[in-house]
């Protein structure tokens, strides 16, 4: 290389090939390893006090967390510097022969693996369906999204997401909406009470005899129950005092001028490209006990883009996939007069690359190992 | 509320059934009995099973005052009037004993009869911490509600064949007339149901005619009266008593469903095979308590009829306790491999250590395979199952490794770890019952075979691997092996690194696709799959840390002995963040007992590397 100076298209790969040996480097991994298990482990006893959703936000799909008074860097600048440092070592750093072919196989196995996280993170979409027995849906509600909505007749006029709703919130009339609206008390996960005699003023029923209190957040998103209490000005200056919630099956209607505007809080939904409808949900007990042994739904699936129509039975560990949506049997409501089934549906893009990442890293370490293996009993064979 | 008839229970028992005039004799034979099945739990199982798993809720243990668990139970079902005065509830909080107003005794073993009226006066603090989640109760809230559940579980038991016992009634002699009976017949539940519509219309007539004060009634009258307040208060007791299943359903088609006896009267359920079924229960009952062997074996013959080959098996497996029987070989195999390198190679201390080893892998693997056979599945369902799977595949990988090494530290390695996996089984065993039905996600042989399977076998060679590493850690601090089998060994240890690496690596991906399967979503950063993932890091960090140069050979060697305690949090550990009602004691245990494993093992490894460091270097200044 006495001469490289020379050869001009090399010499722009020579920095680039040093800076990439340098991040290459084995030691950022040897002390990024411990820092990942300090996080791994912190942020899974965390789960214990708030809950798996909120524990993962926090820890593992953040840049940098504060434990108690110390910063410390977040799950997404490990997983980062994690796969830097393994592309480079890929790339700059492996030793192209036969005899390393188990190590190498093994490390893109990990890439690919990473990668599937990163295009998981990125695209996927979860939500669930809810399908009473014998009925249709094709709208997907979000687990964790609310909106506080008002609607005249089907038209949506409002929709503020629950990060922006607080208290005093205020929504102005506009030339649809008739009303000014001033959020009272936001709760994202409220607790139902009996309302005091003398916080009655004001009220109508239901609000009347039921309050909304601020409770503590349900580690599990989709328990929370989201509401507000909130008041109405009309233009004449009048005040009314209302509340609606998450599946209040009478949510409040104000009526100006002979129209009707309905306040809801809602998942928020989208549509997907076909219709699902229910025919049977079957819960098998293990006999004499209360204990599931299975579940699982008789659906049909109606996709009138491409009109077709097809049934489908999804069962615990049974999803169905369809056009690029995977529906899972997620849980269930017996308790009213029909059941209904609860279907989970995510569209995950990147849901191939941890299979392919299981073959690629198991077939890695077995050439490995072999590789090893066979090499000892060489020298062995040798030294007799 | 049902709990509230705790002192109501013990009142019938005591003053409506007959006690037995005799003493039990020895002829008595309860082997088919013990086969007779029961679904309980979900699971077709045999009494046997099923005694031997209430006798553990209650007491703690499998057996009482010498007698067999099925011994305890037909006493509790066919004579519960004895039943009701042996200490068989087990209060280990002393918190509970003093609210129950209880003595204190040496072995803190209580009777029915002593806890009734504790009961009864903790009923509305009980009543108020069942509304109360189960996590936010203190370990004397849990033991208490446990107490109130065991308590009501039993007498459940304990009426179990309230309706077919002879009851302690004197019954007016027109009415015996009605009822066909000659004098001295005992009188049941079933025989005075054949009557209970005249009577009770008698009895609104008699009060009808002459009020409710009883003073005003004739003595006909009056023991009419008892009578019918006896037969409804049986009935009352009785209500939702469907613990016992021992009578199938429908007996022609296999929909799985067994009934208990009062279920049977009260919903209507029978049918005449279920009628003649049951009247073999009132032969047995009646066996019992007119001490008539003969009588007993026959019907208790007949009824085991109906279990299916497999309850055989069953009896066998509870009979030798394989993992019990295989935990003292492992042991035995553990002390003779010790005492004979310690010794300086012994021959015929090592042959009887290899045959107590082979004893105990057979003993072990075929408790495996009942299982597998009994409950139809892999056997990795559970912790427990784990816990036995890898007490069955470890000593085996060390095996392996020892017809490599060929010192007898594999089977030193064998010894130990079939030893201390075994006794952690066993500290789990107490729990009651084992061969447990699974949730539906778990319920899938296919994802419990891969996933499970893979990872369990993982968490297996690093357990080989951790205590390989010891050896090496021990052999070097003490000099006492020579450099060419050290220098084998931690070659060796390299390989089982990367088999540990292989399987949990493999294992943790494919939960995670498991996960996709049945969530939609490959990584939830859930306790479990964060314990394995934790598992695999470390793994990666001293094995890279040793090809990189960053880690001396002895820092590796620590590390990789140091993977016991990883495995012990990742496997055992995780299991602490969800804090289950029942396993309150039993999750409090774990959490000292693994604490104690970590720093026990962090200080014996940083001894044996501080041991060798000093001697490395003293090496180098000579």
């Amino acid at each position: 290389m006495e001469n490289w100076g020379k050869q001009s298209p090399m010499s722009l790969f020579i920095p680039l090939t040093r800076f990439g040996n340098r991040l290459a480097r084995p030691d950022i991994l040897f002390w990024l390893l411990p820092f990942m298990m300090a996080l791994l482990i912190v942020g899974t006893i965390a789960q214990k006090t708030i809950g798996l959703y909120a524990a993962q936000e926090k820890f593992f799909g953040s840049w940098l967390v504060m434990i108690g008074p110390v910063p410390f860097p977040g799950g997404l600048t490990l997983m980062g510097i994690f796969l830097i440092n393994l592309l480079c070592k890929f790339i700059f750093k492996s030793d192209w022969s036969w005899a390393k072919l188990g190590t190498i196989l093994s490390h893109f196995g990990v890439i690919v693996l990473v990668f599937g996280g990163v295009m998981t993170a990125v695209t996927s979409k979860e939500g669930f369906l809810i399908i009473p027995q014998g009925e249709s849906n094709s709208y997907v509600e979000d687990y964790h999204e609310r909106n506080l909505v008002v609607r005249e007749a089907d038209k949506v006029l409002v929709a503020v997401p629950h990060e922006q709703l607080k208290d005093g919130y205020k929504i102005a009339a506009t030339n649809d909406l008739p009303f000014d609206l001033t959020v009272d008390k936001y709760c994202f996960n409220c607790a139902i009470s009996r309302r005091p005699e003398n916080l009655q003023d004001g009220w109508e029923r239901p609000g009347k005899f039921m309050m909304l209190n601020k409770a503590e957040a349900d580690p599990q998103d989709e328990k929370n129950m989201t509401g507000v209490e909130f008041s109405v000005f009309e233009k004449d200056g009048t005040k009314l005092k209302r509340l609606t919630f998450d599946g209040f099956p009478k949510p409040p209607v104000i009526s100006v001028d002979g129209k009707d505007y309905k306040i809801t809080i809602e998942r928020a939904k989208r549509p997907i490209p076909f219709s699902v409808s229910l025919e049977e949900f079957t819960r098998t007990l293990h006999p004499g006990t209360e204990m599931a042994s299975a579940f699982s739904s008789k659906i049909v699936v109606e996709d009138k883009e491409r009109n077709v129509s097809f049934p489908a039975t999804i069962e615990m560990n049974e999803p169905l996939r369809y056009r690029g949506l995977t529906l899972y049997q997620s849980s269930f409501d017996l308790s009213g007069e029909k059941p209904y089934t609860i279907l989970t549906v995510v569209e995950n893009k990147g849901r191939i690359f941890p299979y392919l990442a299981s073959i690629i890293i198991a077939l890695g370490l077995i050439i490995h190992l072999i590789i090893r293996i066979r090499n000892t009993a060489k020298r062995e064979n040798a030294a007799k | 509320m049902t709990i509230r008839l705790f002192l109501h229970s013990l009142f019938l028992v005591l003053f409506c059934f007959a006690g037995t005039a005799f003493a039990k004799s020895e002829d008595i034979d309860l082997s088919a009995f013990a086969q007779i099945p029961i679904l309980h739990d979900g699971r077709i199982k045999p009494l046997d099973t099923f005694a031997r798993n209430e006798l553990i809720r209650f007491s703690g243990k499998s057996t009482f005052e010498g007698q067999s668990a099925v011994n305890w139970l037909a006493e509790t079902i066919f004579d519960p009037v004895a039943s009701v005065r042996q200490n068989i509830f087990k209060i280990e909080n002393g918190n509970v004993r003093h609210l129950l107003g209880l003595e204190e005794r040496k072995k803190p073993l209580y009777a029915f009869t002593e806890l009734t009226t504790g009961l009864e006066k903790t009923f509305p603090t009980v009543e108020q911490l069942m509304g109360k989640d189960a996590k936010t109760l203190s370990g004397e809230q849990k033991a208490l509600l446990t107490l109130h559940e065991n308590a009501l579980e039993y007498t459940q038991l304990l009426r179990s064949f309230s309706l077919l016992l002879p009851l302690n009634v004197s019954i007016p002699s027109e009415w015996q007339e009605k009822l066909d009976m000659t004098a001295g017949e005992p009188a049941t539940y079933l025989s005075l149901k054949k009557i209970d519509t005249q009577l009770e219309q008698q009895i609104l007539a008699i009060i009808k005619k002459k009020g409710e004060n009883p003073t005003r009634y004739t003595p006909f009258e009056q023991q009419t009266a008892v009578l019918g307040w006896q037969i409804k208060t049986i009935e009352q007791a009785a209500q939702n008593n469907t613990l016992f299943r021992v009578i199938p359903n429908d007996w022609d088609k296999k929909s799985g469903e067994w009934i208990a006896p009062w279920d049977m009267i009260s919903s209507g359920k029978g049918s005449p095979r279920s009628a003649e079924y049951l009247k073999l229960w009132q032969d047995l009952a009646m066996a019992w308590q007119l001490n008539k062997p003969q009588e007993w074996s026959s019907a208790s013959l007949e009824l085991s009829y109906l279990a299916p080959g497999t309850l055989s098996l069953e009896l066998l497996y509870n009979q030798i306790g394989p993992f019990q029987s295989a935990l003292i070989f492992f042991a035995v195999s553990f002390l003779f491999t010790l005492l004979a390198l310690s010794l300086g190679r012994s021959g015929w201390l090592i042959k009887f250590s290899a045959i107590s080893m082979l004893v105990a892998i057979v003993l072990q693997g075929g408790g495996l395979a009942a299982r597998i056979i009994l409950l139809d599945r892999p056997p990795v369902g559970t912790l427990y199952e784990s816990i036995l799977f890898v007490g069955l595949v470890a000593p085996l990988f060390a095996i392996l490794f020892e017809r490599k090494l060929k010192n007898h530290i594999g089977l030193l390695c064998a010894g130990l770890m079939g030893t201390g996996i075994g006794l952690l089984g066993l500290s789990m065993a107490d729990e009651g019952d084992t061969m447990k039905v699974l949730t539906a996600v778990l319920n899938t042989r296919f994802w419990l075979t891969t996933h499970v399977l893979c990872i369990t076998i993982g968490y297996g060679w690093c357990l080989v691997t951790s205590v390989l590493a010891h050896m090496i850690l021990i052999g070097e601090a003490t000099g006492k092996t020579d450099n060419e089998t050290l220098k084998s060994m931690r070659h060796s240890l390299g390989t089982l690194a990367l088999t540990a690496l292989l399987f949990t690596a493999t294992g943790t991906i494919l939960g995670g696709v498991w996960a996709d399967q049945s969530w939609g979503r490959f990584w939830g950063w859930d306790p479990k799959e964060n314990g394995a993932l934790l598992i695999t890091l470390w793994l990666i960090w001293i094995i890279h840390g040793k090809v990189a140069g960053q880690i001396s050979p002895l820092v590796q060697t620590a590390g990789l002995a140091f993977v016991s305690v990883i495995v012990g949090i990742a496997w055992i550990g995780v299991n602490l963040l969800g804090v289950g009602l029942h396993s309150y004691g039993f999750i409090e245990g774990l959490f000292w007992g693994l604490g104690a494993f970590a720093l026990f093992e962090l200080m014996l490894i940083g001894a044996l590397s501080f041991r060798i460091s000093q001697k490395e270097a003293s090496h180098e200044t000579a």
